[in-house]
């Protein structure tokens, strides 16, 4: 296999006095498609958000290729980065989130075009031409002048993914992106995500609850659980054959919690 | 003697002067407020920033502000300074004195504007690359801003009723003129009401028109296309 594109070496990460990860390794390899289950409170999310470098470390290290996230290189020493270096490592990184938070004063399209004018320096006209192109493909071509509230929920959502999708990043970050929507909207969300994997070729990172929907995009699934991968493999062998009790244990009560609701 | 019977043709004879007084009061009240608004947001950000050296003194100078009288801080600026070599007009002491102290307040208002906005505000202009001085001015100030103009309206009144403070450096604003007046003509009853209708008057409208205004303000931030 290749060399991995990201890269968590000895993660420690706290929360006041809960220890989230204590020595958390982990690697995504170009172009992969991974997506991490578990139960609530296992640091799903949390992994993505030190990644986006929204939670700090507390210990270890994470890198994109040769290039460390939240460290630099100064005179031969790691040194903790720069708001500049972070700025830099964002650039490779776009992250879609469960409450989409999208920029509630702003037109769709205002929303697409932002930060590709202000942080990849476009011209306004290219990246209106490149966001509105983008729309389209997430079928809200309609929607460039609609602010935010007057969306549905699936709608929002697909912006988030336009929005994500602008910067042209090499990895996409998808954290619960379904779970704040009504059940018949979770469809057109998941497709969206299904055609930009076709077509793009992202790494993708996916926190997510919908177990189809892994089983269908993903090349890997990890399990989860306390802190630490128990168990990581191709999605039908962890579905249909796992090997650790406790990823048998999830996915039964997953499963029943399921067949109940 | 003093009567207390009302004289119109006094009170019409000393009325231009007392608008004149008036423009003063207004003028003072609208740079102050000018002052207090750029100011409050730069208190505001400063008090934000990463800079613990930076966040510390700037919260140090807005509680001081707040924590000592506007006379004293009046008297400080017009006699004091000058030993430093600063010297200003008596109109421009008043003004700026008047806009600092109240930039403090309004630092408070922003303050709980910028409070209010959702954490994943922030958190989609950071992972979007955005400096933090580009997600401040384009994602935080457009939505903190419409939600707190009725609070900082209510410290435009304030300040408006503050003005009178400047006749101490001898600001020839609506009260100085009506003690001017009073003193040479040995009536105040006239001179002095007028000027408590005018100020009544005044505050009213602009608590009416604050109230109007809030009726309309963009709850969503000030749009942006």
């Amino acid at each position: 296999m290749s060399k991995p594109l990201i890269q968590f070496t000895d993660v420690t990460k706290k929360f006041g006095d809960h220890i989230i990860f204590d020595g958390f390794n982990f690697s995504v390899f170009p172009q992969e498609i991974v997506t991490i289950i578990g139960p609530s409170g296992s640091g799903k999310s949390t992994i993505l958000r030190m990644l986006m470098t929204l939670e700090k470390l507390d210990g270890g290290f994470i890198q994109i290729e040769d290039e460390y996230v939240w460290h630099m290189k100064k005179n031969e020493k790691l040194v903790p980065a720069s708001e500049a270096h972070l700025r830099k490592m964002r650039k490779k990184i776009s992250m879609v989130f469960q409450h989409f938070n999208l920029f509630p004063h702003m037109t769709v399209l205002r929303n697409v075009t932002e930060a590709p004018v202000h942080v990849l320096k476009l011209e306004k006209e290219e990246a209106r031409l490149r966001a509105v192109e983008l729309l389209e493909t997430v079928g809200l071509g309609d929607k460039i002048d609609a602010y935010p509230a007057q969306l549905s929920g699936g709608q929002k959502q697909r912006v988030g993914i336009a929005r994500a999708l602008a910067m042209q990043p090499s990895i996409l970050l998808l954290d619960e992106i379904t779970s704040a929507l009504d059940p018949e909207l979770v469809g057109e969300v998941l497709d969206v995500i299904r055609n930009v994997a076709k077509e793009h070729r992202h790494t993708m990172l996916i926190v997510t609850h919908e177990m189809y929907f892994a089983e269908e995009i993903a090349d890997r699934i990890c399990f989860l659980e306390g802190g630490a991968i128990v168990e990581e493999g191709a999605p039908r062998d962890l579905f249909y054959n796992p090997r650790e009790q406790r990823t048998k244990d999830f996915l039964q009560s997953y499963m029943s919690g399921k067949a109940g609701s | 003697m003093i009567s207390f019977t009302w004289d119109w043709s006094y009170a019409i004879r000393v009325m231009p002067v007392l608008i004149d007084g008036a423009m003063v009061t207004l003028k003072a009240t609208a740079a102050g407020t000018v002052i207090a608004v750029f100011g409050g947001l730069l208190f505001a950000l400063l008090r934000r920033s990463g800079n613990v050296f930076v966040s510390k003194s700037a919260g140090f100078f807005v509680e001081f502000i707040r924590s000592t009288p506007l006379l004293i801080q009046i008297y400080f600026v017009y006699y004091i300074l000058p030993e430093f070599g600063i010297r200003m007009t008596p109109f421009l002491t008043g003004v700026i004195s008047l806009g600092l102290h109240f930039s403090s307040y309004m630092s408070e208002v922003y303050r709980a504007g910028i409070d209010g906005i959702p954490r994943g505000q922030w958190e989609a202009g950071i992972s979007l690359g955005m400096t933090k001085l580009r997600i401040f001015k384009d994602i935080i100030v457009p939505q903190a801003v419409p939600p707190v103009i009725p609070a900082m309206g209510n410290y435009v009144i304030s300040m408006f009723k503050e003005t009178p403070q400047l006749s101490a450096i001898t600001v020839l604003e609506m009260m100085q003129a009506a003690k001017i007046i009073g003193s040479e003509e040995f009536r105040y009853l006239e001179p002095v009401t007028m000027v408590g209708v005018i100020f009544l008057a005044l505050s009213l409208g602009a608590a009416y028109c604050i109230k109007l205004l809030s009726r309309k303000l963009p709850m969503q931030g000030i749009p942006m296309k």
